[in-house]
């Protein structure tokens, strides 16, 4: 059966109920009758006072004739032709041709890091004299400049450089963190992979990570950075 | 340049659907249903995805293996609902493309039609974003390239502190609460597309939204016959440390993934956005002519609704008089709705050519009055008597300006006349060409059936000629002398052939002057009244 997951019961209900008030408006708009009954010719007649439903019977009856044609057994062996090649083309099209990926002997490594860069200026304690201009409720003894610095980051294979780029922090005031997502096919086999990162505006050293790592084909090898231990990985 | 580059394509659709038309005949044509079976689509993938929901398992490991269950297991119930939900989803990918093109290519889509082409564009929006979001369910390989692939779509517009494709990064990325806000996005988004379908058909008054019963049965049989020969199938199950490499893309939905793998996610949202633009704008490009709006003569005007009710597109309110006439009601016409097709003139009793002076009716067209096409007939009247050779019939063609160019047919005996659809013609003009016009016969000559240009103008004047809507063609009108042939554009030799047939059997039948009005006293004065 249906597994709702996490999520209690009311998750789905309540969407359904804000929709019900359009679909409401739906209904009335076709009319009910019309929307879920087919008329011998799909013909719908908006039903106004009494005279004008008379007019829909005959309007509707009218119509159910209007358009129609005996059909010749030559006709219905090409409308058996029709549906076929219908059907020929939304059966081949949902799966047909195949397409090519990635070549089986080849492999993916994907740079994948989100990490802010450091800020642009230190931290300094605000004066007495500072603190005192401002209000009671501000008076943080620190202040912080909320600007980072660009993350640049390289990526070599065998000595090539794969990428090389610099991403800006997120955000208005450049807070955020400094993004990067890039896929790059290569040949499996055994690959010396560096990363390097600079957070700091080349004040200090690159964080780096190099290493020979045995890629399988079809693997994706994820070259991000870890937070937590502050340092690159290969994975 | 008005509508010239169509042409071409124009004939090539008309030829395709008189085909169909011999197939299915015309009120079955899907060709002319593509709207309508596009909505029942929507139903069939509705029906079919609630009950694959009730199998399907909202998790991680249970997502993959819960559709293996319904297409291994239950391939006989479960599993062809998941095939039948797949190809209807395909199935109206192709309906909503081809009406969207075929309305294009017949100039459907500006004037009062710009509401319907407008909200179209969103519909392809959400389609494509309901269909791609069923594929992340089955949680295959497919669904991890259309699921990696979608975010790092996404991810390019920066809008996102992080890149959301982090979310598929490793296999413990993904957590059962992701299918359940999945599932929630599959339900929610076609829910929004259903809505949209509705705002798409909001203005057009006497929507379809059903196709024909038969139509419909047929496409569903078809559907289930494809869902039992080729069951839709899963890719091996997704493993984010691994990259799928053959992939069999639903070309109908992942049509755009190979390019963006080529291109990047810059060119494709540029691609995207500006064929969204270009596509919802396309109702404001030249020519922007818009012919005047029908006017009413309110002192003609008694309020009979006959305008009100046959009107195609809406144009025409009923609202208490304003004059103080003893009439409960007065037509009003909102130019913007108007497409000046002149079918509220047809509908119209007074629109009779049997009186002498002006012709003035109680609903006409600025730029082509009703007393103007009684003179034009007259004319063509005249054409065809004094050039019908001696015992040959004279024949008036009546056609539309969207149909066969009558006017290119004219001949010997053969006299044409062309207004802006032929549900303008009022009844009465039949019946005055034949009893008082001196000609052996009328050809109506519309756009094919149930293809007409102004949506209901051929079906209008087929039921009024049938007797089944106001205003009658009297009875006294010989139907032996009346020839329908609605056909379209490109079926000019068709309908010359008709002619021809037609003024065949005409001169089989007694000569025209045995005919009870023929020769009589020209009635003046008064209307004739339409008969009940």
């Amino acid at each position: 059966m249906a597994d709702l997951g996490d999520f209690p019961i009311y998750f789905y209900l309540v969407p359904l109920l804000l929709f019900g008030v359009l679909y409401i408006l739906m209904l009335r708009s076709f009319g009910v009758r019309n929307l879920f009954t087919f008329s011998k010719d799909g013909e719908k007649v908006k039903a106004g006072g009494k005279k004008d439903r008379h007019r829909d019977v005959i309007a509707k009856e009218a119509a159910s004739r209007f358009g129609l044609r005996k059909i010749s057994p030559s006709g219905w062996a090409l409308q058996g032709g029709l549906y076929l090649l219908f059907l020929v083309v939304v059966g081949v099209l949902s799966d047909t041709p195949g397409y090519t990926f990635l070549e089986p002997e080849k492999a993916v490594i994907r740079l994948s890091l989100s990490h802010p860069g450091e800020r642009k200026q230190e931290c300094r304690r605000r004066s007495r004299e500072e603190l005192a201009k401002l209000p009671p409720n501000m008076r943080a003894p620190r202040q912080c400049p909320r600007e980072r610095w660009p993350v640049r980051v390289v990526l070599e294979l065998d000595g090539r450089e794969l990428y090389s780029g610099a991403a800006n922090p997120a955000g208005l005031a450049n807070d955020g963190a400094s993004s990067f997502y890039r896929n790059f096919k290569v040949p499996a086999g055994r690959h010396r992979i560096v990363l390097r990162l600079n957070d700091s505006g080349d004040k200090k050293p690159d964080k780096m990570i190099d290493k020979e790592i045995d890629i399988s084909p079809t693997r994706i090898l994820v070259a991000g950075f870890d937070p937590r231990a502050d340092a690159m990985f290969l994975k | 340049l008005k509508t010239s580059f169509r042409r071409p394509f124009q004939g090539v659709i008309q030829r395709a659907e008189a085909l169909f038309d011999a197939a299915f005949s015309p009120a079955w044509n899907p060709l002319r249903q593509l709207g309508t079976v596009s909505f029942f689509l929507f139903w069939i993938v509705a029906v079919t995805g609630i009950y694959v929901f009730i199998f399907f398992e909202t998790s991680v490991s249970g997502a993959y293996s819960s559709i293996e269950y319904m297409t291994h297991d239950q391939w006989y119930l479960a599993g062809v609902m998941r095939s039948l939900h797949r190809y209807a989803s395909d199935a109206m990918v192709v309906t909503t493309v081809v009406h969207l093109v075929r309305e294009f290519i017949f100039d459907r889509y500006r004037g009062v039609r710009w509401f319907a082409w407008f909200t179209g564009v969103p519909i392809l929006w959400f389609l494509y974003f309901s269909g791609i979001s069923g594929y992340w369910l089955v949680w295959d390989q497919l669904a991890q390239y259309v699921a990696v692939g979608s975010m790092e779509w996404l991810d390019w517009l920066g809008i996102f502190g992080e890149p959301v494709a982090n979310n598929f990064l490793t296999p413990e990325s993904i957590t059962d609460r992701f299918f359940s806000l999945l599932v929630f996005i599959h339900i929610f988004v076609p829910l929004f597309l259903l809505f949209i379908m509705w705002i798409h058909v909001l203005r057009v008054t006497q929507p379809k939204i059903n196709p024909p019963r038969g139509l419909a049965l047929s496409v569903l049989f078809a559907l289930t016959v494809l869902s039992l020969y080729k069951p839709a199938l899963s890719h091996p199950p997704a493993n984010l440390a691994v990259s799928p490499t053959e992939l069999n893309l639903d070309w109908f939905y992942m049509l755009f993934y190979p390019p963006f793998d080529k291109w990047g996610s810059g060119a494709l949202w540029g691609l995207a956005l500006a064929l969204s633009v270009i596509v919802a704008a396309m109702p404001l490009m030249p020519p922007l002519r818009k012919p005047k709006a029908a006017a009413v003569i309110l002192e003609k005007c008694n309020g009979c609704t006959r305008c009100y009710l046959d009107c195609p597109f809406g144009a025409i309110k009923m609202q208490p008089r304003s004059d103080g006439r003893p009439f409960e009601q007065e037509a009003v016409v909102d130019p913007g709705n108007c497409t000046a097709c002149g079918i509220c003139v047809g509908a119209c009793p007074l629109s009779t050519p049997f009186r002498s002076g002006k012709l003035v009716t109680a609903i006409d067209l600025p730029e082509l009055p009703l007393d103007g096409v009684r003179g034009q007939m007259k004319n063509a009247l005249k054409t065809a008597t004094s050039g019908a050779e001696d015992g040959k019939p004279a024949v008036i063609v009546i056609g539309c300006d969207h149909g066969v160019a009558v006017r290119r047919l004219e001949g010997e005996g053969v006299a044409g006349i062309s207004l802006p659809c032929i549900g303008m013609l009022p009844p009465g003009f039949i019946d005055y060409a034949l009893s008082r016009g001196g000609a052996d016969g009328v050809v109506l000559a519309g756009c094919a059936e149930c293809g007409c240009f102004n949506r209901l103008g051929n079906a209008w004047v087929w039921e009024r000629m049938e007797g089944l809507r106001d205003p009658f063609l009297r009875r006294r009108v010989p139907r032996e002398r009346i020839c329908t042939a609605w056909m379209a554009a490109a079926e000019g030799e068709a309908l010359a052939s008709e002619i021809d047939g037609f003024r065949n059997r005409l001169s089989s039948l007694p000569p025209a002057n045995a005919r009870p009005d023929k020769g009589a006293p020209r009635v003046t004065g008064n209307p004739a009244p339409a008969e009940g």
